[in-house]
């Protein structure tokens, strides 16, 4: 049943598909409803695996009384349909998927990625401010800028521009720490 | 390095919250969600084969909003004309800064929330907040999703509804559904009379910022306290009854104007209080204190006119906004609205 977002009142056939805003008979909150062919798509139910009759047959891995169905595109252990988990086109036993996400080796499965670009930039610019803990936080930025220069950023395209950026603004602070000691020094 | 391949196209929409922004963009099997919190990136998939709707609901706040726009512009611009240098480049700056957020909000056009349903979820998509920005981005996200599940002729899923809705209605229902609770029927009389007092204590504020005068002010104070009774009656009165939720939020924002209004004039009376400590003829006479309070003039002093200008802008922005949105048309439902959007869609089988 499809409800209003607002007052939770079912809307009708008329409201689905419009290509104008409908008024909810309910609370007259102007909604548009865009549903597709999925909404009707009949979910099929999981099967649990066939039992191994013979002994001639492979079973699987992780349950030795089933018979196997496919095996893992990572480790190459057999798998039942119980064991399967399809991604991407590969079948995967769960050991696989809960290691692939841990590593990051499956894409879909990453959900969160830390922006070392980001990082460095905005701690060079704030070190800019804060001019005296730039004595501590260049070498750091700039052991970071070479640490992560490779590591995976974003999923999304980008590009270096935000390291080569804080990369500048660290030389520079080097570079004027280094002058001033230098000054201070030779008297 | 070798150049990425660009995977991901972006759709239209983007919204900035305080630390980060979100965004939505094309990938070849499934749409990402993308929450960027300047230091990390939250991704969310939702495969094109799985999106069984995408909805949205209109919000109706872009008159008021543009409404208020227009009136704190036009109060700046007043001011503008009236003050001497600096003040009147500040008032002109200002009433420049309105003038081009009103622009900018009209051009932008009226918001909305957009919501995006599959077999385990309702999530909303925070960037599409735009009606326009959700045509363009519908027209990018449509083909993709018939591409990977096939069209469906709109008599087809008309009909398919129209046959689960019959069935949901003759079918015993599994749980008892909530139903909200019966409101009762308010005219809104109490809460019409608070928004028009407001604007008549706005139009006295206002009088009183160019003229000032004892007995403009004590009549000022006493349409105040009117409008305080009133306003508290109103409150009471909008309690689960059908009154629009915009209605009920501007009239707790009336009172939260009341509460700022009430401390500030206590902390002029402190200022006043304070200057004077050392006669004790003037402090021990609260007539003669009072007195004193109402014929300060905006001129005196930055934190008067301050108060002055925080009081004209908000008595005459509220009272537009509640008299505007009491004009609207009362929806004919009883109930009592949800605000809630994740229960916006159930399965249809």
């Amino acid at each position: 049943m499809i409800t209003c977002i607002k007052c939770m009142a079912p809307l009708g056939a008329e409201v689905v598909n419009n290509a104008e805003l409908s008024q909810c008979p309910s609370c007259g909150v102007l909604t548009k409803v865009d549903l597709f062919p999925a909404m009707f798509k009949e979910i099929s139910a999981g099967t649990i695996g066939e039992t191994l009759i013979t002994d001639n047959d492979a079973s699987c891995f992780y349950h030795p009384q089933k018979k196997v169905e496919v095996s893992c595109s990572e480790c190459g252990r057999f798998l039942c349909a119980l064991c399967d988990v399809e991604l991407d086109g590969k079948h995967l036993c769960i050991p696989c998927l809960q290691a692939g996400k841990k590593k990051k080796t499956l894409k879909n499965m990453e959900n969160h990625r830390a922006l070392y670009d980001n990082i460095t930039l905005y701690s060079a610019i704030g070190s800019v401010f804060f001019w005296f803990i730039s004595f501590l936080t260049a070498p750091i930025i700039l052991f970071m800028i070479f640490r992560y220069w490779k590591a995976p950023t974003s999923i999304l395209p980008r590009t270096k521009v935000r390291f080569l950026a804080s990369f500048i603004i660290t030389i520079i602070q080097i570079g004027g720490w280094s002058f001033f000691l230098l000054s201070l020094f030779a008297g | 390095m070798a150049k990425k391949q660009q995977k991901y196209k972006r759709l239209p929409g983007k919204k900035r919250g305080l630390f980060g922004y979100n965004t939505l963009w094309l990938g070849p099997d499934h749409m990402l969600a993308v929450v960027d919190r300047v230091f990390s990136e939250d991704y969310k998939r939702f495969y094109y084969r799985d999106i069984q709707a995408v909805t949205i609901r209109k919000i109706e706040n872009f008159k008021i909003v543009a409404i208020i726009l227009a009136a704190v512009s036009s109060l700046f611009v007043l001011f503008t004309f009236f003050f001497k240098e600096p003040w009147s480049i500040f008032f002109g700056v200002m009433s420049g800064v309105c003038f081009f957020g009103l622009i900018i909000y009209l051009i932008a056009g009226p918001s909305c929330e957009c919501y995006i349903k599959t077999a385990v979820q309702i999530e909303k998509l925070p960037s599409l907040f735009r009606l326009k920005t959700y045509e363009k981005a519908m027209n990018l996200l449509r083909p993709k999703i018939e591409e990977a599940q096939g069209t469906m002729p709109v008599e087809t899923i008309r009909e398919n509804i129209s046959r689960i809705l019959k069935e949901n209605s003759e079918a015993k229902p599994r749980r008892r559904p909530v139903r909200p609770k019966q409101a009762r029927h308010e005219n809104g009389v109490w809460h019409k009379t608070s928004f028009s007092m407001l604007l008549f204590s706005g139009l006295i504020y206002s009088t009183g910022f160019f003229y000032n005068n004892v007995s403009l002010s004590a009549f000022g104070s006493i349409i105040s306290v009117l409008i305080s009774i009133t306003l508290i009656i109103a409150l009471i009165k909008q309690n689960n009854s059908d009154i629009a939720k915009n209605v009920r939020l501007l009239t707790w924002a009336t009172f939260g104007y009341f509460c700022i209004d009430f401390v500030l004039s206590n902390i002029i009376y402190l200022i006043i209080f304070f200057k004077n400590i050392d006669n004790s003829e003037i402090i021990n006479n609260h007539f003669l204190m009072m007195k004193m309070v109402l014929e300060m003039s905006p001129a005196e002093s930055p934190f008067v006119m301050g108060c002055y200008i925080f009081s004209i802008v908000s008595t005459w922005s509220l009272g537009i906004s509640g008299l505007v949105s009491l004009k609207k048309p009362k929806s004919s439902s009883a109930g009592i609205s949800s605000s809630s959007g994740e229960s916006v869609l159930a399965s249809g089988n």
